[in-house]
C-alpha cells in the first residue's frame, strides 16, 4: 500500500473506529429475553429452533455497523474468487489474433467495431474435473439439507445457514467451472458506436 | 432472420456445426441473438470494486422476489384484530392486523422468518452497496463527463433507496417502527408553506392518528410506486452504461499485437458479456445471497414481539432511525439554536425553524452538492480512464472530508450512548494526572450528561472533516509537485481531443 493511501485509511479509520464503537454500545436487546412460542397444531415448524446462541435481537445501529462488515466481507470473497479465476484460468502466454491460430470462436465476439485481441485456452484438466466434481456433490447435500428443512421444521438458523452454504458451493461451482473450462478471452470495442 | 430453409437445417450440416445448440438456434431465428450485445465488452479492474454496482443491483433483485412473497401474506391495516397465532405473549389478544400478519409471516409460516429476514438485509445491503459503488466512482472520477447524467441517476436512487428503507419501516405497526416513522413525519411538517400538504400527500393523514389511512398508503408506495421508479432508474442507469459504456482502469490492459494501446482511450478492452461476464455475474448473485442468508441467520433485527404493537401514548427507550438515516439525526441532535428563532418561526408560518434547518436544509445542501458535484469537478475533455485519486488532490481531499462528515453526523445522531461512553473515558482517565484534568476541565464529574457532549460533537462535526479534508489535500499536492505527476487520465483525453481537432 503507498504511504499516501495508508494516510488516508488512517484518517477515515479515525472516525470511524470511534462511531463503531459508539453504535456497538448503543442501546437493544442483547439476548435473553426468550420469544416463547405455543405448539402449532398439525405442524413440526420451529422457526425459532437454534444451533447456536445469537442475540434476541441486533438494534439498528449495530445492524449499520454489520452490514457494512458483511459487505466488505463479500466484496473480499468476490475480489479473492476473480484474482484466482485469473490467475489459473490466464497462466501462460495467450494466443493473440496475429499468431494466425484458428481460434473456432462464436460470430457475436467480433463485428466491425470489436475484436479478439486475447485469448487463453480451457484449461480442462483433472484438477478442474475433481473441483468441479466436489462442488457439484457439496452443492446437491447442501441443496438436500436446505430443502429437509423448509419441508420440515423450517427452523431459522438452519435455514440461513444451509442456504448460505448452497449459495457458496453453488457460486465455486460455477467460478470453477469457469475457471477450468471456459476459455479467456479479452476484446478490444470502439467507444463511438 | 434466417430463411425457412436455414431455420431447419439437416443433421450434421454446417450451420448446425457452427451453432450447436437448438436453444440458440431456436432463440437466434426469432430473436436475432447474432447481432454483437453479447460480445459486450466488460472492463476488469484491479481490485475487483467495478461489481459493487452488480451487489447493488442483485440485493435489488433479492429485495423484489422476498418482497412479493411477504406482499401476499402482508395484511396493511391497523384495525383491531384477536391475534390466533403461535407467539404465546399475543395469543387471544387484540392487535393492528398489519402486527398480526408480520408475526405470522415470522412465526407461522414455513420459511417466512428467513425471508422476512433476508428481506431486511437485503435493504440494508442495497443502500450500503450503493453507498460503496458511488464512493468507488467519486474517488475513480468516473463521473466525469460524458457520464455527469449517470452519476444524477445514481445519486436518485440512492436517495430512492433510502426513502423505500423508510417507507418499509413503518409497515411492520410495532412500537420501535412507528416511533421512528414519526420522525420522518415530523421532519418533513418542517418544511414552510408547503410542509403539511407534503404531509397529506406522502402520509395520507396523520400520524400516527390516522394510521388505519397512512399504512395502506405507504404500503402502496413500498411495494408498488418507489420499486417502479427505482426499477426504471436502474433502467435507464443500464442503458447509459450500455450506451457510453464502461470506464476502464489504466494499466489493466493485456497488451497484444493486434490491439489498441494501453492508453487509447478510443477503444474499451475487457472479457465479452457471454460467457465470461455472465459467468462472473452468476457467481457476485449466489455470493450475494449467499451473505444475506447468513446475516438473516445470526443476526436477528426486527423482532416484533419484543417491542410491541404500536402503543401512541409511549415512546419507547432507544429508539433511532435506521443506520443510513442516522447522519440527519445526528444534524437535528447538534443543530445550535437559531438567532431569531421565533421572528423567523412565525414569518414561515409557524414551523420550528431549528427542526427545518436541520432536517431538510443541511440535509438538501449536502444532497444537491452530492447530485452536482460532476459539474463543480467538470471535464471538458470526455475521460474513459478511471483516475488515481492520489493523482488528484482536491476531489479526493472533498471526499474523505465528506466521509467524515457522514461519521461524525452518524456519531452525533448517536449522542445518548456517546455521552455514556464518554463517562467511562472521564472515569478511567481521572487518576492520571494531566489527562483527567484536561477531561475535567471539559465535563464535569462522570456520569456525563447528554447536554454536555453536545458542544464537543458540534466543534468536532465541523473541525474533524474540515482537518481532514485539508490534511489530505496538503499531503496529495505536495505529493503532485514532488513528482512531477499529472492525472493520467486527463492526459489522455486531452490527448484524444487534440487528435479529433
Amino acid at each position: 500500500m503507498r504511504r499516501e493511501t495508508a494516510v488516508i485509511v488512517l484518517l477515515i479509520s479515525a472516525v470511524l473506529v470511534p462511531m463503531w464503537f459508539v453504535a456497538l454500545a448503543s442501546g437493544g436487546h442483547a439476548g435473553g429475553e426468550e420469544i416463547a412460542l405455543q405448539p402449532a397444531p398439525n405442524s413440526s415448524l420451529n422457526p425459532t429452533g437454534y444451533f447456536i446462541d445469537a442475540p434476541t435481537e441486533i438494534n439498528v445501529n449495530v445492524a449499520g455497523v454489520v452490514t457494512w462488515l458483511g459487505l466488505f466481507g463479500l466484496f473480499g470473497v468476490l475480489f479473492a474468487s476473480i484474482r484466482f479465476a485469473h490467475r489459473v484460468g490466464r497462466s501462460g502466454e495467450p494466443i493473440e489474433p496475429t499468431d494466425g491460430t484458428d481460434l473456432d470462436l462464436p460470430d457475436y465476439l467480433e463485428s466491425e467495431y470489436r475484436s479478439v485481441v486475447a485469448y487463453w485456452p480451457a484449461k480442462a484438466n483433472l484438477t478442474g474435473v475433481w473441483l468441479v466434481g466436489g462442488f457439484t456433490f457439496a452443492t446437491v447435500v447442501f441443496a438436500a439439507l436446505f430443502a429437509g428443512e423448509v419441508f420440515g421444521a423450517a427452523r431459522h438458523q438452519f435455514l440461513g445457514f444451509y442456504g448460505a452454504l448452497l449459495c457458496v458451493s453453488l457460486a465455486e461451482t460455477v467460478l470453477l467451472y469457469y475457471t477450468y473450462f471456459i476459455p479467456s478471452i479479452d476484446v478490444a470495442e470502439e467507444r463511438d458506436h | 432472420m434466417s430463411t425457412e430453409t436455414e431455420q431447419q437445417p439437416a443433421e450434421g450440416t454446417a450451420s448446425e456445426d457452427e451453432n450447436p445448440s437448438r436453444v440458440y438456434r431456436w432463440l437466434d431465428d426469432r430473436l436475432d441473438l447474432g447481432d454483437t450485445f453479447l460480445g459486450k465488452a466488460f472492463p476488469e479492474d484491479a481490485y475487483g470494486s467495478f461489481l459493487l454496482g452488480e451487489v447493488s443491483l442483485f440485493t435489488f433483485v433479492i429485495l423484489v422476489l422476498t418482497g412479493t412473497f411477504l406482499g401476499l401474506i402482508y395484511t396493511p391495516s391497523t384495525t383491531a384484530v384477536e391475534y390466533t397465532g403461535r407467539v404465546a405473549a399475543y395469543a387471544g389478544t387484540e392487535v393492528p392486523a398489519a402486527f398480526a400478519s408480520v408475526l405470522q409471516i415470522t412465526y407461522g409460516t414455513r420459511f417466512g422468518m428467513t425471508l422476512r429476514m433476508v428481506h431486511h438485509w437485503a435493504a440494508f445491503l442495497f443502500v450500503a452497496a450503493m453507498g460503496l459503488h458511488m464512493l468507488r466512482v467519486f474517488f475513480a472520477g468516473s463521473y466525469r463527463n460524458p457520464r455527469e447524467l449517470n452519476w444524477l441517476v445514481g445519486t436518485a436512487l440512492i436517495f430512492l433507496g433510502i426513502l423505500e428503507g423508510f417507507l418499509g419501516y413503518a409497515l411492520p405497526f410495532d412500537e420501535y417502527s412507528a416511533t421512528a416513522t414519526g420522525i420522518g413525519y415530523e421532519i418533513a411538517g418542517t418544511i414552510p408553506f408547503i410542509g403539511e400538504q407534503l404531509q397529506y400527500l406522502v402520509f395520507g393523514g396523520a400520524w400516527p392518528a390516522a394510521s388505519e389511512t397512512v399504512i395502506p398508503r405507504l404500503f402502496f408506495m413500498h411495494v408498488f410506486l418507489v420499486p417502479l421508479v427505482i426499477g426504471g432508474l436502474i433502467a435507464v442507469h443500464m442503458f447509459l452504461l450500455v450506451r457510453q459504456k464502461h470506464t476502464e482502469q489504466k494499466g489493466e490492459r493485456h497488451e497484444s499485437d493486434g490491439g489498441p494501446d494501453s492508453d487509447d482511450q478510443s477503444y474499451v478492452v475487457g472479457t465479452p458479456l457471454f460467457p465470461n461476464q455472465a459467468m462472473v455475474t452468476i457467481v457476485v448473485f449466489l455470493m450475494t445471497f449467499a451473505v444475506l442468508f447468513l446475516l438473516a441467520a445470526f443476526f436477528p433485527v426486527q423482532r416484533l414481539p419484543i417491542w410491541g404493537p404500536s402503543d401512541p401514548t409511549s415512546t419507547p427507550a432507544n429508539v433511532g432511525p435506521d443506520w443510513y438515516f442516522m447522519w440527519v439525526f445526528g444534524v437535528l441532535k447538534i443543530i445550535p439554536a437559531i438567532p431569531f428563532h421565533d421572528a423567523i418561526s412565525s414569518a414561515l408560518g409557524g414551523i420550528p425553524v431549528g427542526e427545518f434547518v436541520a432536517g431538510v436544509i443541511v440535509p438538501g445542501i449536502i444532497a444537491t452538492v452530492l447530485a452536482l458535484w460532476p459539474f463543480i469537478d467538470y471535464s471538458k475533455n470526455e475521460v474513459h480512464f478511471t483516475a488515481d485519486p492520489l493523482d488528484r488532490p482536491f476531489p479526493t481531499a472533498v471526499g474523505v472530508g465528506a466521509i467524515a462528515l457522514i461519521v461524525m453526523l452518524s456519531m452525533a445522531g448517536m449522542n445518548a450512548t456517546v455521552a455514556t461512553v464518554v463517562s467511562g473515558i472521564v472515569h478511567w482517565a481521572a487518576p492520571i494526572p494531566v489527562l483527567g484534568g484536561l477531561f475535567t476541565f471539559v465535563f464535569t464529574q462522570p456520569p456525563v450528561t447528554t447536554a454536555e457532549v453536545t458542544l464537543p460533537l458540534q466543534v468536532a462535526t465541523v473541525a474533524v472533516p474540515l482537518v481532514e479534508g485539508v490534511l489530505v489535500y496538503v499531503m496529495l499536492a505536495r505529493r503532485k509537485k514532488r513528482k512531477g505527476i499529472e492525472d493520467s487520465s486527463e492526459a489522455a483525453a486531452a490527448r484524444a481531443a487534440s487528435q479529433d481537432d
